[in-house]
């Protein structure tokens, strides 16, 4: 390939100094805030080389990385007072940062240079102090991503109208400022909110959304419009935060209505179904089926609760063109195990049939009476199953894995192609 | 200033794209070498794709600015990122790999023909390789990489770094990855 390649005969010239300077721009806009600062003593040709750098990234999170005799406010307004041309993105992760009005005045400077993207991560736990109101003067934001602080959007606040992702993460909201805020972002693409204290009302209205991914706790969830939202993600960390359902089987049918002919991928867990089926009787199928969906995480099932299971089956059955099924159980084995047993027994006589699933894969499987009724079932009707792949719970005893593997073995494939993988973990400890 | 926004080649659709695969181009370095290469390959070059469009390109393209050894190189990108079936993990991998290797001296080399070429991912990808060998490295050290000569005094030097104090935190030691 090299046949004839010259010697590079500059090896010694500085040539770091003549490249163009869009790519000097990019390589410095590649490095660390401090690396490119440092820049600046390399010669004088350098020195002002680096304040045209469009993201700023304050990015201290431990002491290590910058001592206390350097005052982190002074060093920020250093920078942006010398910095020259558009700021595209700016983000502030340091350690004991909290809202002040400093941070307004930042805000302020950087939504008269068009910021895009802004990450701002406070490290206070406790006081979840509102951010400065001058941060829904940044009308040019694409990406905000927002960590430990209070969204309270003042009444003028007009929106961000060119939103395309939100990251919210332990983000108070006052009852009615997510769906308010929420709605104020038409061309809202993702959204992704992960929470440890409760979100009163998830209520979305985002013509545009494509992505919904949330974790931790509400008192109520619905989506209002929602043409486009393929992918829905839901980890309920806790179920007693919600009032006890009387409306039992009506939440999951008005949950699933606005979504059943967008989503594609789904996941969610026990505890959010348990939301869902309330204590009183689950319907089989939804009303309207999810036509579009192929691809079913269910997470932390517990077998032994029949409303987990009958949510779990609903949402199987409503989704006619499910291809991926990928269920993690978390079931511990006790004597209760019959009522739920019972119930999928009596399944067996619906003829069922999952006529496009192909692949099944179930974790941290117990052997519970259940859990191998639900394998029974799943193998007499996926007509069309490629592969079962199967591993039991950490810590299984040998005879229990065993013993799961014989019942499995015996159990009627209604598709003569599918093969059943059994992964044993009680070996590998 | 109007951001020119032309489609990533590769996506156009039928037979054009089927033409481009069998048409081969003739690429010539500035000492004289010439390379075939499919033209859906070329085209990855939006430098090279406006020459196609424009058509003064006669057959052989001549590129003055980038010698042999480095159009060999930027070759071997090419090929493999309009390669059929390469999945983008393959690229990836490839991509870390292609730069991974390379000298100082050489990722100048690649830059400046990337850059005349216009191959976006390629810039991008030389561009970071050469910021992460400057990550955390002393001043000293850049220069003497770099061969960049001060023209500052020590007292400068000193007053410079004073100013900007916190960027000489936790420098770690040149030691060259």
């Amino acid at each position: 390939m090299d046949r004839g390649r010259k010697r590079s005969c500059a090896a010694t010239a500085d040539r770091i100094s003549n490249l163009p300077c869009n790519v000097v721009d990019h390589i410095l806009t590649n490095l660390p805030l401090r690396d490119a600062v440092r820049t600046s003593v390399l010669s004088s040709e350098w020195r002002y080389k680096w304040v045209t750098v469009p993201y700023l990234s304050f990015d201290w999170t431990s002491k290590a990385n910058l001592s206390g005799k350097h005052n982190i406010e002074s060093v920020i307004y250093q920078v942006l007072i010398l910095h020259r041309g558009p700021i595209i993105k700016f983000k502030l992760n340091v350690v004991d940062l909290e809202p002040s009005p400093a941070i307004g005045h930042w805000l302020r400077f950087l939504s008269n240079h068009r910021l895009e993207e802004l990450i701002l991560q406070f490290s206070s736990y406790l006081s979840h102090k509102p951010v400065p109101n001058d941060l829904y003067t940044l009308d040019h934001l694409r990406h905000l991503y927002l960590v430990r602080a209070q969204l309270k959007s003042p009444l003028a606040f007009k929106g961000f109208s060119r939103l395309v992702r939100l990251d919210l993460e332990n983000v108070y909201t006052p009852y009615g400022e997510f769906k308010q805020f929420i709605s104020k972002c038409p061309l809202l693409e993702y959204l992704n909110v992960y929470s440890n204290s409760l979100v009163p009302d998830l209520e979305i209205d985002a013509p545009k959304l494509k992505l919904f991914h949330f974790s931790g706790l509400f008192i109520s969830i619905c989506f209002k419009n929602t043409p486009v939202l393929d992918e829905i993600s839901i980890t309920l960390n806790d179920t007693t935060k919600q009032a006890a359902a009387q409306d039992s089987g009506y939440k999951l049918i008005k949950f699933f209505g606005p979504v059943s002919s967008s989503v594609k991928r789904l996941k969610v867990n026990g505890n959010f179904l348990q939301f869902l089926g309330g204590a009183g009787r689950v319907p089989q199928k939804l009303p309207q089926s999810l036509r579009h969906l192929t691809v079913l995480q269910l997470s932390d099932i517990n077998f032994i609760l029949t409303v987990e299971v009958a949510c779990s089956l609903c949402l199987i059955r409503s989704s006619q063109n499910l291809q991926i099924l990928e269920v993690t159980s978390r079931t511990t084995r006790n004597n209760d195990e019959e009522a739920a047993a019972q119930f999928l027994k009596a399944q067996q006589n619906c003829e069922l049939t999952f006529s496009r699933l192909e692949n099944v894969k179930i974790n941290d499987l117990s052997g519970s009476e259940p859990e191998m009724e639900f394998l029974k079932l799943l193998l007499s009707a996926a007509t069309a199953l490629m592969k079962l792949e199967v591993m039991s719970k950490y810590a299984c005893a040998i005879e229990e894995e065993s013993k799961i593997l014989k019942e499995l073995v015996r159990f009627r494939r209604a598709s003569i192609k599918a093969e059943i993988i059994f992964q044993d973990r009680a070996h590998n400890i | 200033m109007a951001r020119k926004n032309r489609n990533p080649v590769g996506k156009n659709v039928d037979p054009e794209a089927q033409k481009k695969k069998t048409r081969t181009l003739t690429l010539k370095s500035s000492d004289g070498q010439e390379f075939s290469i499919s033209e859906s390959a070329a085209v990855l070059s939006i430098a090279i794709e406006n020459m196609v469009e424009d058509d003064c390109a006669g057959g052989v393209i001549p590129l003055p600015l980038v010698d042999g050894g480095t159009l060999a190189r930027v070759i071997t990108y090419l090929n493999k990122h309009a390669e059929d079936g390469a999945s983008d993990e393959e690229k990836r991998k490839f991509d870390e790999e292609f730069v991974s290797g390379m000298e100082m001296g050489v990722l100048f080399d690649v830059v400046l023909a990337a850059n005349y070429l216009d191959i976006r991912g390629l810039l991008r990808e030389v561009r970071r390789r050469i910021a992460d060998r400057m990550k955390n490295k002393s001043v000293e050290w850049v220069r003497k990489t770099f061969h960049i000569e001060s023209d500052f005094t020590p007292e400068e030097e000193e007053q410079m770094k004073k100013e900007f104090a916190w960027a000489w935190e936790g420098v770690d030691s040149d030691v060259d990855d």
